[in-house]
């Protein structure tokens, strides 16, 4: 009754609180929703190629080494073992540093930002295994190295 | 030890770059051979030194160590790789060490790579050490050594897996002359007293005293030049 008649005399739309929640939800927050996992998205493809790029350049860097270890009859998975390792300190440390900026300044943003364990928990599931999969780069020139390159000056 | 028979090498397809003829050599315990190059470079003693530690295939021949066919006309399915990590010692040019382990911890890579456990792998380093007369310096990187050292920690590794066969690249390339002195001295003192043979090349004339047999490559062959 006090709806419609809001409703006639004042031009407004009146909703229900459950309405009103709903509209909300799948209107202007589910965009800004969608820009924040667009955003979240783009960030983590940026950082897994900036991963990649430093596993590849700390495996070139180390070349010498890897041809070395391969000539002194070294297998594959010794090699492979060693750059894993430093791609997963590598994530661990860019995950625990993001982790704890994003904990120290959350509360500085003009809108308040809840971080559910559930999705930190996803969002370290997809670097851990997308850090594994960016040294695939450097895995494969090591693996190609040959040994001789530890011959010579 | 190594055997090398009528072995020829190829680069690409067909295009033959050493030919060993007529070579059949063996070498026994605590013998040192020197391969002296005319040429520095280019004349074939890193193909040489390939074929002989198992990493680039010969296009005919045979190789045998302890006793045991590894190559005739094809390799013989053994685990190439695993062979060499327990049959050869390598001395590189550049000392090649890890530059971000110390001493006794490059010593120990090449023991823990062959299945040893760190803590055996590390006291064998020391000793090894000891016997190099660098204990002292077990802890140092590999830049806080001198060149001379850091070429001694380098030989250390090669005796990790306590090898039967040592093969040294230009051990002396990056040294002066006294520092290259020792390290051939070293090399022979090895040689007789750990009963390894030691097969090293170098294009420096002056390192090769004292070594039981000397070959020059000339013209892609292999000739013996003096006993």
């Amino acid at each position: 009754m006090t709806a419609r008649h809001i409703e006639e005399w004042l031009y407004f739309s009146v909703y229900t609180t459950g309405e009103e929640r709903s509209l909300m939800l799948e209107g202007r927050l589910k965009k800004m929703s969608a820009i924040l996992g667009l955003f979240r998205t783009l960030l983590v493809i940026v950082s897994l190629v900036i991963i990649a790029l430093l596993i590849y350049v700390i495996t070139v860097e180390k070349i010498k080494a890897i041809a070395t270890l391969k000539l002194m009859g070294a297998s594959n998975w010794v090699i492979v073992r060693l750059i894993l390792e430093q791609s997963v300190v590598l994530t661990l440390a860019s995950f625990a540093l993001g982790w704890t900026m994003v904990n120290l300044t959350k509360d500085h943003f003009p809108r308040t930002l809840v971080l559910l364990p559930e999705e930190t928990l996803i969002t370290f599931g997809v670097f851990f295994v997308g850090g594994i999969l960016a040294s695939l780069v450097g895995i494969v020139h090591a693996l190609r190295t040959p040994p001789s390159l530890a011959l010579g000056g | 030890m190594p055997c090398a028979r009528h072995p020829r090498w190829r680069w690409g397809a067909e295009v033959s770059i050493l030919h060993v003829e007529g070579l059949s050599k063996t070498f026994g315990h605590g013998e040192t051979a020197v391969t002296a190059l005319r040429d520095p470079s280019g004349s074939g003693k890193s193909t040489l030194l390939l074929c002989i530690s198992l990493i680039l295939e010969p296009s005919a021949g045979r190789i045998a160590m302890n006793g045991r066919t590894i190559y005739d006309n094809a390799w013989t399915g053994i685990d190439v790789r695993r062979y060499r990590r327990e049959h050869i010692g390598f001395i590189f040019q550049g000392h090649n060490l890890i530059p971000f382990l110390n001493a006794r911890d490059n010593i120990a890579l090449a023991m823990e790579i062959n299945g040893a456990p760190g803590h055996v792998a590390r006291s064998h380093a020391n000793e090894l050490l000891d016997y190099l007369e660098l204990g002292h310096r077990a802890a140092s990187l590999p830049a806080n050594l001198s060149g001379g050292e850091q070429q001694r920690v380098a030989i250390g590794r090669a005796l990790a897996n306590s090898p039967p066969l040592i093969l040294a690249d230009e051990p002396t390339a990056s040294l002066d002359t006294a520092r290259g002195a020792k390290v051939m001295e070293l090399l022979k003192r090895i040689a007789r007293e750990r009963q390894a043979a030691v097969i090293a090349v170098t294009h420096d004339l002056r390192m090769i005293e004292g070594f039981d047999t000397i070959w020059r490559i000339e013209d892609g062959r292999l000739v013996k030049r003096q006993t």
